[in-house]
């Protein structure tokens, strides 16, 4: 009976908001018509006013891309209504800023297509409706046996970079005290792994020393790689008002993406090729004797190394091989050496290729060489994508080789403490990468996988691999808000919730952990990240008893030295922590090295970086060079974006760039279908014509299905330290469409999860 | 190994839930109010009416202010009459029926009564359903910008008129002159009124009885729009009228 009674409230509930509904209809044709303006605004005010009564508001932190935005949210238990400014010291990052994604696109939380209740498949393989109970047994009896057979080693999980710093934690701590896998990754696999290798390698800690503030104080920005505007929206306009106050703004980019219209100086690059330019600048700047000499000797070691080794990339070489010439690199050499504090950024432009550390590291030679690292308005600057890559994916350790905080498992001593915390035995040998899991499967060295939150039948490169692979699984569990692409294999697929309706934390790009607060009930029956697990954990022999996420932090900060000073409390009463925060009374770490830096002798451990090409480098078969990305209404597999009407409208179709030479060389103009073919596969989308891309270069966006752009990607030649693939270039030849233009009419794909 | 299936059961998504959810929710609805008399069925038959109704007393809520909005409510009598046979045991009842879930029901259906219990909310619809009939957008303004030199004047009049239309004296609403003779108002505010009332008596005569569905299901157009935004309009005044008593 009760359900009933749920059944006639909610009803009546729905029946009162349709009245809303109507109303807001008639009272705008009544106030046309009937009321003066005064009259008007003061009767919207009450309106207002009452209504917000009404209204469940939080301020929480965005999850869209990871510059960490904080807002309010207001909803009605149903949907989210709106996104407003919070206070402003609850949002260092953005101000009252938001963009298009954070302000408007929720309407994937209601969705009719979002999994409300569990799936489970029927003796014909077919998926049916299951409890909670029922696909939990499943899942434990199917990881279980697996483990049971083959050993923990054979499963692996991706943990979902969406989704809480303590969901999180628990994801690998599940992978290895229940399961009995270092085989836990994530998403920054596919996107930033090779910044964190390349920044932790030379200066301790991977990820951003910069704080957000530092954007508006540098004297010059380098930017790379970075299509700002569209990815990061909100940081781009930061950068955007220091340019106007005079900053200098180099831009190195083969697109010419929106932010080079308000850059100082933008110099094309040929894809494939960052080391080259940078170590190009760098060689400008120690033969010119412009580098920081001071800094360089109290604070480096490594110099005379990388003097050796830049010397090879003489301006004529950089230009033969990069096309940038030489006076655009003496320029920005002179540029940055002339700033009293650069910011060096970029994205995923120079860490996604299959040698994306050693660009990485090349970068940061240049930045420790002309001294711009811990002082205001200089660092480096990675803008990490996902919302909680950087805390998720990375600082809660659901990674092969870490623990949380970037705790080595290979270390006896901690692994001894995590093996006591967690009581069960850890293996000292690394996992596998999200990347190698794909390869490995091939071997049968995994036969199961857990899949939160992560759309990898998309997100992979070369997708048609990861079809195979995710086929021939003997088991795969897919928790996520929706039947995604990769949840289509799934033997079970359990309902997730989104980040509005549970609490946590989230930490940005520049290392702050901010509050995540629940603003709706889940949906259906979908339940948080965290409780799934302990239920699982629990099926699974364990005894996990968290009654919230604070509870979950409280462990992590005890585990974790990184995190030893952050609690829901503070997180929430300061309004962000920046991490290193490494207890209770330290304040948080707002700008990294400014003493010294995190490795054993405090000094920067510079890194000498040689010659690096692209595996694929374009040939007479596939002469052309593409390169993948995003567009500013569009968030990564679509998943959530493609589900927002108002997007849609906007951005609903897939589409390549392609330079107006190149297009009459083919005979095809805006709007008419080509076909692009790598060595892997082919797709077929529309031209779009613009000299944004060079003659050679092709550019695809990342986020649409049906012609999914990782068909012609390569899912073998991985970053030797990161094990990155490299999205970023592929070789292929493009050709008008041959087929029925009807067939190929629908390009606005279903779309799906996805990478930083 | 599983091979990839793209179905899925739609009840197993938000979708499909809330699908499922309006239809047991409404088969929950009617069964409880089946055990409790005709009446009330016959209320929750017309759902749609539910919806109206409750619009229309959002929209009268947000358009008044707390004076007004007393008036509205405090000024009513008999509630139990006012609706379709509904009687307050049977409210009473049916807030029984649905147990723990009562709060939100009777607040729903409160809403409707609130209208129903004020006799003036039922002729005020059927006044703007009437009216939109027999003016134009122009005409509407017209009467607007009268009302803000004759405000009271009108008020008085509209007073009278609702006083005839509860004591069901309708037909003699028809007769204007005797109506307005008793009043001091110009030449505009008497044809605006006259319009006005020709329109109500009408309305009365021709589609006996009007009804809160029949007048509200007239309110979908631009013009019925403004005509209630004139009866509203006439509300406030008649608010501001009372304040005004008072102090």
């Amino acid at each position: 009976m009760s359900d009933d009674l749920d059944g006639v409230a909610g009803y009546m509930q729905r029946a009162k908001q349709q009245a809303l509904k109507n109303v807001e209809h008639v009272a705008e044709g009544v106030a046309a018509e009937t009321l003066p303006e005064g009259k008007l605004f003061e009767i919207a005010q009450s309106i207002g006013d009452k209504r917000l009564e009404e209204l469940n508001v939080e301020d929480t932190t965005c999850g869209y891309c990871a510059v960490g935005c904080r807002f309010d949210l207001y909803s009605d238990g149903e949907e989210i209504l709106a996104a407003r400014p919070t206070a402003e010291e609850d949002a260092p990052v953005n101000g009252i800023s938001t963009c298009v994604k954070g302000k408007f696109s929720y309407d994937f939380v209601n969705s009719d297509d979002r999994l409300t209740s569990p799936l489970v498949r029927d003796e014909n393989g077919a998926f049916r409706e299951a409890t909670w109970d029922e696909a939990l047994s499943r899942v434990a009896e199917g990881l279980g046996a697996i483990k049971d057979e083959h050993g923990g080693e054979a499963l692996s999980v991706i943990a979902s970079s969406k989704a809480t710093n303590e969901d999180n934690y628990l994801m690998g701590k599940f992978a290895r005290q229940v399961l009995g896998t270092n085989s836990v990754d994530n998403c920054n696999r596919l996107c930033h792994s090779s910044t964190v290798a390349g920044l932790a390698r030379t200066y301790g800690y991977g990820a951003a020393s910069i704080t957000t503030e530092d954007l508006e104080l540098a004297d010059c920005i380098l930017l790379t790689g970075s299509n700002t505007t569209e990815a990061h929206p909100v940081l781009a306009t930061r950068i955007k008002q220091n340019v106007r106050d005079g900053a200098d703004l180099l831009v190195f980019d083969p697109r010419e993406v929106q932010i080079a219209e308000y850059a100082t100086q933008y110099s094309r690059v040929k894809p494939g090729y960052d080391a080259v330019w940078i170590n190009g600048i760098t060689r400008y700047i120690v033969n010119n004797d412009l580098h920081d000499e001071s800094f360089v000797a109290e604070r480096t070691t490594g110099f005379e190394d990388v003097k050796e080794a830049v010397q090879e990339f003489t301006p004529e070489r950089v230009e033969e091989v990069t096309g940038v010439p030489p006076e655009e690199i003496a320029a920005a050499a002179e540029t940055v050496a002339a700033a009293d504090a650069c910011v060096f950024g970029w994205t995923l432009g120079l860490t996604e290729h299959s040698h994306g550390t050693e660009n990485v590291m090349a970068m940061a030679n240049l930045a420790a060489i002309t001294g711009n690292l811990g002082k205001p308005g200089a660092g480096v600057s990675p803008f990490r994508g996902q919302n909680n890559v950087q805390g998720g994916g990375g600082d809660m350790g659901p990674l092969p080789d870490n623990f949380p905080g970037y705790q080595d498992i290979a270390d006896d001593e901690i692994r001894a403490k995590f093996e006591d915390a967690w009581d069960c035995d850890i293996s000292p040998e690394y996992g596998y990468y999200t990347t190698q899991m794909f390869l490995a499967a091939d071997d049968d060295d995994v036969r199961g996988m857990y899949i939160i939150g992560e759309n990898a039948a998309l997100s992979e490169p070369g997708v048609n691999h990861a079809e195979d692979v995710l086929r021939d699984l003997e088991f795969l569990v897919v928790q996520d808000l929706f039947v995604n692409e990769t949840a289509q294999y799934a033997d079970v697929v359990l309902p997730a919730c989104s980040f509005v309706e549970k609490t946590g934390t989230f930490t940005n790009t520049d290392r702050t952990v901010q509050m995540v607060k629940q603003v709706m009930e889940p949906k259906g029956d979908s339940r948080p990240d965290w409780k799934i697990l302990q239920d699982l954990a629990n099926r699974m022999g364990r005894e996990w008893d968290y009654d919230s996420s604070a509870e979950i932090m409280e462990e992590v900060s005890s585990l974790t030295p990184l995190y030893g000073g952050v609690s829901h409390e503070r997180v929430d009463g300061e309004g962000g922590l920046q991490w290193p925060c490494w207890d209770e009374d330290h304040p948080g770490t707002e700008r990294l090295y400014t003493e010294a830096f995190n490795t054993e002798n405090g000094k920067a451990d510079l890194q000498a970086v040689g010659y690096s090409e692209p595996a694929e480098i374009p040939d007479e078969r596939y002469p052309f060079t593409l390169t993948t990305g995003r567009v500013l209404y569009q968030y990564h597999t679509g998943t959530m974006t493609n589900r927002e009407a108002g997007i849609r409208q906007y951005s609903p179709n897939n589409f390549v760039e392609i330079h107006p030479e190149t297009a009459a060389e083919l005979g095809v103009e805006s709007g008419e279908l080509v076909t692009i073919e790598s060595r892997n596969g082919e797709i077929a989308v529309p031209a779009q014509v613009t000299d944004r891309v060079g003659p050679e270069n092709l550019f695809v966006p990342i986020h649409f299905a049906d012609s999914a752009v990782n068909r012609l990607t390569d899912e073998e030649h991985l970053d030797p330290a990161a094990a990155t693939p490299e999205f970023k270039v592929s070789a292929v030849r493009v050709r008008p469409y041959e087929g029925k233009a009807e067939t190929m009419a629908s390009f606005d794909g279903e779309v799906a999860g996805g990478a930083d | 190994m599983a091979e990839p299936q793209e179905r899925y059961p739609e009840s197993a998504t938000h979708g499909g839930r809330e699908q499922t959810t309006d239809e047991d929710g409404e088969a929950a609805l009617r069964e409880a109010l089946a055990a409790h008399g005709s009446d009330i069925a016959d209320i929750v038959e017309r759902t749609d009416e539910l919806d109206d109704a409750l619009t229309t007393a959002i929209l009268i809520a947000a358009a008044a202010d707390e004076d007004e909005l007393d008036h509205i409510t405090a000024s009513t009598t008999n509630l139990v009459e006012a609706v379709d046979g509904l009687s307050t045991e049977d409210a009473a009842a049916l807030a029984t029926a649905v147990g723990e879930n009562a709060d939100d029901l009777s607040a729903s259906l409160d809403s409707v009564l609130e209208l129903q219990r004020e006799g003036q909310l039922d002729d005020l619809v059927t006044v703007a359903a009437a009216f939109s009939e027999s003016l134009s957008p122009a005409e509407v303004e017209e009467l607007s910008t009268m009302l803000e030199s004759n405000g009271t004047e009108i008020v008085e009049a509209m007073d009278l008129i609702l006083e005839l239309q509860r004591e069901g004296h309708l037909e003699s609403l028809v007769d204007l002159a005797k109506t307005l003779s008793t009043l001091e108002i110009d030449e505009d505010a008497a044809r605006g009124l006259n319009d006005l009332l020709g329109a109500v008596g009408e309305a009365r005569r021709e589609s006996e009885p009007v009804g809160l569905l029949g007048a509200l299901r007239r309110l979908g157009g631009r013009d019925a729009r403004a005509g209630l935004g004139f009866v509203i309009t006439v509300l406030k005044a008649q608010g501001r009228r009372l304040r005004n008593d008072d102090s």
